[in-house]
C-alpha cells in the first residue's frame, strides 16, 4: 500500500510540475529473462528525478509527461530506456536482461564484499549463469574459457571421467612449489578435491588475480585465489523449488590413426627387409614372411583380416545429472537446500565418475544485532578406473590377429605376433579381472556469527570444519594387460583428513562528512590441517575373488603410512578509504606464521597497496554521455607460495627392507639434509587496470596489464654424488617473471525490447601471458643462447617453464651419395642396422662437424601466443541459444603418441601409427624408416613436437522455455528444455587436422623431473550430446 | 546481545594464548635425523641400510666394471650398447656413475660418526657388539674406496657424513696412493683390531673380508710378500676352505651353506626388485644386453672340456644366441629340459664379492711372481681339480709366463661373470695384449687400449661431473 501511495504521490508531483502538458499513465510489468516478475525495479523519467518502483508482482503504474523516456534499472540487470508517446500505455511489458558488469553489483573480495565500483584490485567475477552454461563434470571444467588470465587445461591431456584439470592463473611461476591457486569456499580455505564441488551449488566465483586482492591471503596468494560462494536463500523470497537435470551419451572424438591389416603387413615387410640388410632380396621375399609374421598373422593375411582393436575396446558413455533445490526466506530466516547426483561413464569400460552431493544453508537473524548462519556441503564421489590406461595394449595389438582363438574363445594371454608383449586388451573386460575404484566422502561446513553492537562496527566469527575420508583400491588379475600373466597384484589405501579454520573478523565502517568513507577489516585466524593415510600393496593372491579387500590372501606385502599435519596462524588488516567515491585506496597487510617453516623463521609479512580513480564520477565526464563507466586502477603488493611439505626443513631418514638371508630387517639411511632456512616463494605483482562501460554499459569491460616478479623460487640443489645424500636439497634461489595483458568485454549487441525480438549478448575475453625463468642456481655453468641453462631439469633463463629442448630435425637422411657423405662427415653410422639413412637428419647447429649434445636447442615453449574465450547468447521468442568457446593460439606440445615410441616404434613388432614411413621407394622427409633392428627410430622424440593451437567449442546449447502462462497453468514458474552438444568441435588445430591427433589440449609437466608439457597416450577424449530440463516451481 | 559479544571476544583471546605451540608440529611418520641414533636397534637398522646400498652398487655395475670390458662378454648389438667390449666408453655410459659407492660410503660414515654416540647413551651394550658394528662399517667403506680406485683412480675423500648444509659438498679428487695409504688400509687395520672372530655370517663384512681385501690390495700393488703374509693369517684363521666339486653351484645360489664364500650380497626381489644383472646376462622376459664371448663359449662347449663342471653350471649351452648365463640361478628346467629364467624384475642374484678360491689363486699368482712355481702349482691345482679336471703336471707349466697364463685362465673360467676378469687383466698388465686383438675383430675402427693406456680407467659420468665443479675428467675422456 505504501508503495502505491508513494507512486501516487510522485504522480501528483509530476502532475503539478508538468501541468502545461497533460500527463499520461503508464502501466505494465517488469520481468526477468525467464519471465519471472521483478519486484523493486526503479522506473524513473530520464533527466527528472521522478518515477516509481515495481510492486511484489512486478507491476507498476506511473504518470509521466508525454514523449518522455523511462529509465528502468535494477541491480544485476542492464538498464533499459523506453521512449513513450503522447498517449497512455497499459500493457507495457519490460523484460530486463542480466548484466555481468553492473557497477552496483556486490562482489566477494575475500573477508568481505565490495561494490564493484569500489573495487581497486584485479578480480574476475564469474556469474552463476556462466558457470552453468557448460554442463561440466566439475567446477574447474565449468570455468574453462570464462575469464581472462585463467588458463584451464586437461592435465597431460587426461580425458577420463572424474579428472580435474590444471588451473593456472596468470601463468606458471614456480618450478617446484606448485602453481595451483588457493580455493576458498564461503570464506574458508578448501583442502578437498575441486572435483567434489558441485557447480550447481554455486552462486558465484570470483578469481583474485593481482597482489592487492590476493595479499589478504598472504603466504597462499601467489598463485591466485578462487573464491567460491555457494547458494543461499534470499530474504523475502517465497519458497522456490527447482529441478534441473540432463542425460545424454558421449562418443570418442576420434580413433588414434593406427594401421589396418594390410598397412601393417607392408610395414612388417619393410621393417624386416630394411632391418636385415643383405638378408632378403626384396620386402616381398617369401622367406621374409615366415620370419616377420607369426603363423596366426600369416593366416590373418590369407583371410584378409584387419581387426580394429579400438572399435572393440571403446563404447558409448552415458552422462546423467539430477539437481533438486529448495530455497526461500523471510526477513529473519533464509534457507537453501540442494541435492545432486552426477554420473558419467567413460568411453572405456571400467572408467566412470559418480558424485552425490547434499547442500544446506541457513541464515538467521537473532534480534537486531546478531545474525548467525550455517552452510554445509557434503559429497560422496566414486571414481572408477582413474589410472587404467588401456591404450598401450589396444593400440599395439596386431591387426592381423583376432582376439579370439580358433574355437571362438577369448584369448586370455599374449596375442600372437607383437613379440609376445601385447596382452589381449579384451581380457581386462572379463568380470573381476581389472578393478580400480576410489571413493571419497567429504563434508565441508562453515558457520558464522555476526554481531553489530553499534552502527558501523561488526564483529564476525567464521568457523570452518572439513572432514574428508576415502578409500582407494585396485586389483589386477594375473591375466590382464597390467600383469601380463606374471601374478595378480592388489593395492588398498585409505586416507582421512580433518581441517578446521577459525577466524575472528572486526569490520568497521565510517563515513565522515559524507565524503570520506573508511572501512577497516581486521582478522586473526588460524587453520590446522591433519591428513593421514595408509597404503598397502601385495601380490600373488590366492583367490582373485577377494580382489583388494582381504590382504590375508596375498603375499609380498609392502606398506606405508603418513601423518603430515600443518598449521597456519594469520593476522590481517585492511583499510579501504574512498573520497567522494572518486578516489579509492586500499592498504592491506598480512602476517602468516606457518608450522612448515623452521623455528625462528616462522613468520612473514605480506603488504600491498592499491589505488583507483573513478573518472566517471568527475564532473567533466557528465557531458560525455556515451561513457557510462570509467575507472583507473593500480596496485602493487607481495604474496607467497607456501608449497613446502611439512617437515621439509628437517633432515630425514628413509627406510628400506633388507634381508640378511634369513631375517628381514628394516634398514634406515639418511636421505635428506636439513635446511632450516627454507622459506616460501615470494611474488610481487604490479597491476594497472581500466574498467570501462559505454552506452548505459551495453558495452563494458576491463583491461589489465600486470608484471609479476617471483623471487626465492624453490630450486633443488643436487648435492654431488660423493656426499652420499641422494635427495635434492631445496633452497630459495631462483627467480621468475610473468607479465601480460588481459581484456574482458561484455556486450549487449542486440537488445531485445520484447520477447518477440532477437537478443544477442556476447562475452569475450582475451589474454596474453609471457613467463620466463630469470635466475637459476649460481653453480649452473651450462648455457643456452648465452644464458644460463639447467639442462638436467630443462630450465632455461629467459624462457618459460616447460620449454622444449631437443635436436633440430631438418628431414630424413636419404639414400643418396650426397646425404651419405654428409652424414659420414658428421660422424654418423651409414652402414649396417644402425645406419642413419632413413632416420632423422639432425642439424649440426653448433657447427662442430659432429652431432652431439651441443646441437640441441629450444624448439618451443608451451606458452600460447594468446588465449581467449567467448560466450555468445542469442534469444528469440522462447528460444535461447548459447555457445561457449575458447582458444589457445600458438605454443607447442610434446605428443607421446608420435614421439615417445610406444605406438610409433617403426619396429613393426607392434602395430604402428599410420604414417608414411621412409622406404627407399618413399624417400619422405617426414617420417623415419621402418626398421626391425631398432627398438625406436633414432631421435624419435624430434617427431613428437606440434603446434598446440586450437579453438574448442566447449558447448552449444539450444533451449526452449515454455510460455510463462502455460507454465503457470501447469503449476510451475518456468520450464525450459534444452539440448547441448558438449565439446563437439576442435577447430584450427594443425595437430588434429594435419596429423590426425585427437585433442591438443594438455597441461602440466611430463614428470616431476621433466617440465615439458606432454600429451599422454591415454583414453581418447570424447564429445557428448545431452538433453536437459530446468523447472522452477 | 552484548554478553555474547564479550563471550566471543573471550573465546578468541583463549585461542590466542595457545598459538606458540600451535605452529610446532612434530613428524610422527617420518624419522628425523635428530630423533635417531638412540639404541642398538638404531645401529642395526643403519647397518642394514648400508648393506642395502651395496645391492645398488652391485646390481648392474658388478658386471660393467669387472666383466663387460673383458674377453668374457660381447655386447649384444640389438639390445646392448656396443661400446663396453670395444673400449668405447663415454661419460654418458651406464656404469660410469660412482654415486652408488659414495652412497654406501656416506652411510658407513654416518655409522662411524654415530655409533660412539649410541655407545655413550647406552653403556649397557656389549662392547664387542659395538666394535663389530664399527668394523663392518670400516670394511664396507674400505671396499667401496678400493672399487673407486680400481675403476676411476683418484677420487674425492669423505670420512664424515654430509648431514648439514654447512658442510662444503664439493671436494677434489685425491690421488690413489693417498686413498690407499691414508684411508683404505688404515680402515682395514682398524677393522682387524675391532672385528669379532666369531662372527662368520657370509652376508656381513666380517674378519674374512678384511683379510681378503688386504690380500687383494697387496696383489693390486704387486706387494707379493704382503699378500703372502695376509694369506697366511687368513689360512691360520681356519675360516674357509674350498667348496667340494659336487656343491660348487652353492657358491652362487646358497653362499651361506658353503665353506668358501667370504662375503656375498643378499638379494630378495620381493623387497629389492630384480637384480639388474639378470637383464644383462639372463632373464626370462627380456633379451640380454651381453652375449657370452667366443673365448668362454668355445672353451666350455669344447668336448675336451666337458669334464669341467663349471661350464654347464655357468652358461646355458643350449641357447644358440649365446646370451644366457645361468651361473646365478638354481637348476629349474621345463618339460623340454631347458632352463627357465626368472623375469628380470624377479631375479635374485647373490653377488659373490670374495671367495676363498680367489684368495688361493691370488696366492698362486704371488708365488709365481716370486718364482716359487711349486707352491703356485699346488694352489692352482686345488682349484683346477675341484672343477673336475685333471691336475696340471709340473712339466706342463715350466716357466713363470706359462704358469701365470694358466693361473689367469683358471681365474677366468672359475670367476666368469663374477666381476673379476677385467681387474685380473689390469693387475697383470695384459689388458692391451689380451683385448686389442679381440677389439680389432669386434670393431675394426676401434682404437683398442694400447694407443692410450689411460682408457683402462673409466670416465666420470657427466652427471657426476656437472654436480661438482671441482671434479676433473679422466683423460682422454671428455
Amino acid at each position: 500500500m505504501k508503495k502505491i501511495l508513494c507512486i501516487c504521490l510522485s504522480f501528483l508531483c509530476a502532475a503539478v510540475l508538468y501541468a502545461q502538458a497533460p500527463a499520461i499513465t503508464v502501466q505494465g510489468k517488469v520481468v526477468s529473462p525467464s519471465g519471472e516478475p521483478l519486484a523493486g525495479v526503479s522506473i524513473l523519467v530520464k533527466s527528472r528525478n521522478t518515477g516509481g518502483a515495481t510492486g511484489p508482482d512486478g507491476s507498476f503504474r506511473i504518470s509521466v509527461p508525454p514523449n518522455s523516456t523511462l529509465v528502468v534499472s535494477y541491480t544485476g540487470y542492464l538498464s533499459k530506456e523506453i521512449r513513450l508517446g503522447a498517449t497512455d500505455r497499459h500493457d507495457l511489458s519490460i523484460a530486463l536482461t542480466e548484466s555481468k558488469n553492473d557497477l552496483d553489483q556486490v562482489i566477494v573480495v575475500g573477508y568481505g564484499t565490495r561494490k564493484k565500483s569500489d573495487v581497486t584490485g584485479s578480480i574476475t567475477s564469474i556469474s552463476e549463469k556462466s558457470i552453468q552454461d557448460v554442463p561440466a563434470a566439475n567446477l574447474s571444467q565449468a570455468l574453462q574459457g570464462q575469464g581472462a588470465g585463467i588458463d584451464i587445461q586437461k592435465k597431460n591431456g587426461n580425458s577420463k571421467p572424474g579428472q580435474s584439470p590444471t588451473i593456472l592463473i596468470r601463468g606458471a611461476r614456480s618450478v617446484k612449489a606448485g602453481n595451483d591457486p588457493l580455493i576458498v569456499i564461503d570464506g574458508i580455505p578448501f583442502q578437498g578435491d575441486i572435483n567434489d564441488v558441485n557447480q550447481d551449488d554455486i552462486s558465484s566465483v570470483e578469481v583474485l588475480k593481482d597482489a592487492s586482492s590476493t595479499a589478504i591471503y598472504g603466504s597462499r596468494g601467489a598463485n591466485g585465489v578462487i573464491l567460491v560462494t555457494t547458494r543461499r536463500g534470499r530474504a523475502g523470497a517465497k519458497p522456490t523449488v527447482t529441478y534441473s537435470g540432463y542425460a545424454g551419451f558421449s562418443k570418442w572424438l576420434g580413433e588414434y590413426p593406427m594401421m589396418n591389416g594390410s598397412q601393417y603387413l607392408q610395414l612388417k615387410k619393410w621393417a624386416t627387409f630394411l632391418g636385415n640388410p643383405g638378408t632378403y632380396t626384396s620386402p616381398d621375399d617369401p622367406a621374409l614372411l615366415t620370419v616377420a609374421l607369426a603363423p596366426e598373422e600369416r593366416q590373418g593375411v590369407a583371410m584378409g583380416r584387419s581387426t580394429d582393436w579400438q572399435k572393440l575396446v571403446y563404447k558409448s558413455g552415458v552422462s546423467t545429472n539430477h539437481q533438486l533445490g529448495v530455497s526461500g526466506g523471510t526477513d529473519n530466516t533464509q534457507y537453501a537446500l540442494g541435492a545432486g547426483y552426477y554420473s558419467e561413464t567413460g568411453i572405456y569400460p571400467g572408467q566412470s565418475f559418480q558424485r552425490y552431493t547434499l547442500k544446506l544453508s541457513v541464515d538467521q537473524k537473532l534480534g537486531n544485532y546478531v545474525k548467525i548462519g550455517l552452510s554445509s556441503l557434503n559429497t560422496y564421489a566414486v571414481t572408477k578406473g582413474p589410472s587404467v590406461n588401456p591404450m598401450g595394449q589396444a593400440l599395439r595389438a596386431s591387426p592381423l590377429v583376432s582376439p579370439y582363438d580358433s574355437t571362438g574363445k577369448l584369448i586370455n594371454g599374449f596375442l600372437p605376433g607383437s613379440a609376445n608383449q601385447v596382452w589381449n586388451p579384451l581380457a581386462d573386460f572379463l568380470p573381476g579381472a581389472s578393478v580400480e575404484k576410489g571413493s571419497r566422502l567429504g563434508t565441508f561446513s562453515t558457520f558464522y556469527v555476526e554481531v553489530s553492537p553499534v552502527k558501523g562496527l561488526k564483529y564476525r566469527f567464521n568457523g570452518g570444519a572439513e572432514v574428508r575420508s576415502g578409500t582407494y583400491g585396485n586389483f589386477y588379475a594375473r591375466n590382464t594387460t597390467n600383469n601380463l600373466g606374471v601374478m595378480s597384484t592388489a593395492e588398498d589405501s585409505s586416507f582421512q583428513s580433518t581441517s578446521y579454520t577459525l577466524e575472528n573478523l572486526i569490520i568497521y565502517d565510517k563515513t565522515i562528512a559524507q565524503k570520506h568513507k573508511i572501512n577497516f577489516t581486521g582478522l586473526y585466524s588460524f587453520q590446522n590441517y591433519t591428513p593421514q593415510g595408509t597404503d598397502f600393496k601385495y601380490s600373488n593372491l590366492l583367490s582373485d575373488q577377494a580382489q583388494y579387500f582381504n590382504p590375508a590372501f596375498g603375499s609380498n606385502f609392502t606398506g606405508r603410512g603418513n601423518l603430515l599435519p600443518w598449521a597456519i596462524i594469520s593476522y590481517m588488516g585492511r583499510i579501504n578509504y574512498s573520497y567522494n567515491d572518486k578516489y579509492l585506496l586500499t592498504l592491506t597487510m598480512r602476517s602468516d606464521g606457518s608450522s612448515r617453516l623452521a623455528p625462528g623463521n616462522k613468520y612473514h609479512v605480506f603488504p600491498s597497496a592499491a589505488a583507483a580513480w573513478n573518472i566517471i564520477k568527475e564532473s567533466f565526464m557528465y557531458s560525455v554521455r556515451a561513457v557510462s563507466n570509467l575507472k583507473l586502477r593500480a596496485s602493487y603488493g607481495s604474496v607467497g607460495n607456501p608449497a613446502i611439505d611439512p617437515y621439509q626443513t628437517l633432515g630425514a631418514l628413509t627406510n628400506v627392507p633388507y634381508n640378511y638371508g634369513s631375517t628381514v630387517t628394516t634398514g634406515l639411511y639418511p636421505t635428506s639434509v636439513a635446511n632450516p632456512n627454507l622459506s616460501w616463494e615470494y611474488t610481487a605483482t604490479a597491476n594497472i587496470g581500466v574498467d570501462f562501460g559505454f552506452f548505459q554499459n551495453r558495452l563494458s569491460g576491463s583491461i589489465e596489464l600486470y608484471h609479476a616478479w617471483t623471487k626465492d623460487m624453490i630450486m633443488p640443489v643436487t648435492p654431488p654424488a660423493t656426499s652420499g645424500i641422494p635427495n635434492q636439497i631445496l633452497t630459495n634461489i631462483g627467480k621468475s617473471e610473468n607479465k601480460g595483458v588481459e581484456l574482458h568485454i561484455a556486450a549487449e549487441i542486440i537488445q531485445a525490447r520484447n520477447s518477440h525480438q532477437v537478443g544477442w549478448s556476447a562475452d569475450v575475453n582475451f589474454f596474453i601471458n609471457r613467463g620466463q625463468i630469470t635466475q637459476l642456481l649460481p653453480t649452473i655453468n651450462t648455457t643456452v643462447d648465452g644464458r644460463p641453462a639447467d639442462l638436467a631439469n630443462k630450465w632455461f633463463v629467459g624462457r618459460p617453464i616447460g620449454s622444449i629442448y631437443d635436436y633440430q630435425r631438418i628431414g630424413i637422411w636419404q639414400a643418396t651419395p650426397a646425404d651419405s657423405a654428409a652424414a659420414k662427415a658428421l660422424g654418423q653410422t651409414i652402414t649396417g642396422t644402425k645406419s642413419v639413412i632413413g632416420q632423422a637428419k639432425i642439424a649440426d647447429r653448433n657447427g662442430n662437424k659432429v652431432i652431439d649434445a651441443g646441437d640441441q636447442y629450444i624448439i618451443g615453449t608451451p606458452q600460447p601466443k594468446w588465449e581467449g574465450g567467448t560466450t555468445q547468447r542469442i534469444t528469440y521468442r522462447n528460444f535461447d541459444f548459447t555457445i561457449v568457446a575458447f582458444a589457445r593460439i600458438g605454443g607447442m606440445i610434446s605428443s607421446a603418441m608420435f614421439g615417445a615410441g610406444f605406438v610409433n616404434t617403426m619396429q613393426a613388432n607392434y602395430n604402428n601409427l599410420n604414417v608414411a614411413y621412409w622406404t627407399p621407394n618413399n624417400p619422405t622427409n617426414a617420417w623415419p624408416k621402418a626398421n626391425s633392428a631398432q627398438t625406436n627410430p633414432t631421435n624419435l622424440s624430434t617427431f613428437g613436437y606440434f603446434d598446440a593451437t586450437f579453438l574448442k567449442i566447449r558447448s552449444m546449447s539450444l533451449g526452449y522455455s515454455i510460455p510463462a502462462g502455460l507454465a503457470k497453468k501447469w503449476g510451475m514458474k518456468s520450464v525450459r528444455f534444452y539440448a547441448t552438444a558438449k565439446d563437439p568441435f576442435i577447430l584450427f588445430s594443425p595437430y588434429r587436422n594435419k596429423y590426425h591427433g585427437l585433442d591438443p589440449e594438455a597441461s602440466g609437466p611430463k614428470s616431476s623431473t621433466d617440465p615439458t608439457v606432454t600429451l599422454n597416450l591415454d583414453t581418447p577424449p570424447s564429445w557428448s550430446m545431452l538433453f536437459g530440463l530446468n523447472v522452477t516451481f | 546481545m552484548n554478553r555474547s559479544f564479550y563471550i566471543l571476544i573471550l573465546t578468541s583471546a583463549i585461542a590466542f594464548s595457545g598459538c606458540s605451540k600451535f605452529l610446532d608440529k612434530k613428524p610422527q611418520t617420518e624419522i628425523r635425523t635428530s630423533a635417531f641414533w638412540q639404541t642398538e636397534d638404531d645401529i642395526k637398522a643403519a647397518i642394514a641400510g648400508m648393506y642395502s646400498g651395496m645391492q645398488d652398487v652391485c646390481s648392474t655395475n658388478f658386471l660393467f666394471w669387472g666383466d663387460s670390458r673383458s674377453d668374457n662378454f660381447v655386447d649384444n648389438p640389438k639390445y646392448g650398447n656396443v661400446v663396453y667390449c670395444t673400449n668405447g666408453l663415454t661419460s654418458a655410459i651406464n656404469g660410469s656413475d660412482w654415486s652408488p659407492l659414495y652412497t654406501v660410503i656416506g652411510r658407513a660414515n654416518d655409522l662411524l660418526k654415530h655409533i660412539p654416540q649410541v655407545k655413550a647413551l647406552q653403556p649397557g651394550i656389549d662392547p664387542k657388539a659395538i666394535n663389530y658394528y664399527l668394523s663392518e662399517a670400516r670394511n664396507v667403506r674400505a671396499y667401496c674406496y678400493f672399487q673407486l680406485v680400481k675403476v676411476w683412480g683418484d677420487a674425492p675423500l669423505w670420512t664424515i657424513p654430509f648431514d648439514s648444509i654447512g658442510i662444503d659438498p664439493y671436494k677434489t679428487r685425491i690421488p690413489v696412493n693417498v686413498l690407499l695409504d691414508s684411508l683404505i688400509i688404515p680402515d682395514l687395520l682398524m677393522a682387524l683390531s675391532l672385528s669379532d672372530p666369531n662372527q662368520k655370517t657370509v652376508w656381513e663384512a666380517n674378519l674374512g673380508l678384511t683379510y681378503a681385501m688386504l690380500i687383494d690390495i697387496c696383489m693390486w700393488r704387486h706387494d707379493n710378500a704382503g699378500a703372502i703374509s695376509w694369506y697366511d693369517k687368513l689360512v691360520a684363521s681356519k675360516r674357509y676352505s674350498l667348496e667340494p666339486t659336487a656343491t660348487w653351484k652353492n657358491l652362487f645360489i646358497a653362499p651361506n651353506k658353503t665353506v668358501e664364500n667370504i662375503w656375498s650380497i643378499y638379494w630378495d626381489w620381493t623387497t629389492d626388485g630384480g637384480a639388474g644383472i639378470s637383464g644383462q646376462i639372463g632373464a626370462g622376459n627380456t633379451n640380454s644386453t651381453h652375449k657370452i664371448s667366443d673365448v668362454i663359449w668355445n672353451y666350455f662347449s669344447a668336448t675336451a672340456n666337458s669334464k669341467d663342471i663349471r661350464g654347464a653350471q655357468s652358461i646355458d649351452l643350449k641357447v644358440k644366441a649365446h646370451d644366457k648365463t645361468l651361473k646365478y640361478y638354481a637348476v629349474n628346467l621345463d618339460a623340454k629340459g631347458a632352463q627357465i629364467y626368472p623375469a628380470n624384475n624377479q631375479a635374485n642374484v647373490y653377488f659373490p664379492i670374495y671367495r676363498f678360491a680367489d684368495m688361493i689363486l691370488l696366492r698362486a699368482e704371488a708365488a709365481n711372481d716370486l718364482n716359487d712355481r711349486t707352491t703356485a702349482l699346488t694352489l692352482l691345482n686345488q682349484v683346477h681339480t675341484r672343477a673336475g679336471l685333471t691336475a696340471y703336471a709340473d712339466t706342463t707349466l715350466r716357466d713363470s709366463a706359462t704358469m701365470g697364463n694358466a693361473i689367469l685362465k683358471e681365474r677366468q673360467y672359475e670367476f666368469f661373470a663374477e666381476g673379476r676378469r677385467f681387474f685380473d687383466l689390469v693387475r697383470n698388465g695384459v689388458v692391451a695384449k689380451v683385448m686389442d686383438p679381440l677389439i680389432k675383430i669386434r670393431k675394426p675402427d676401434a682404437p683398442g687400449f694400447a694407443i692410450d693406456m689411460r682408457t683402462i680407467l673409466w670416465p666420470l659420468s657427466i652427471t657426476v661431473l656437472n654436480a661438482n665443479p671441482k671434479l676433473v675428467q679422466n683423460q682422454p675422456y671428455n
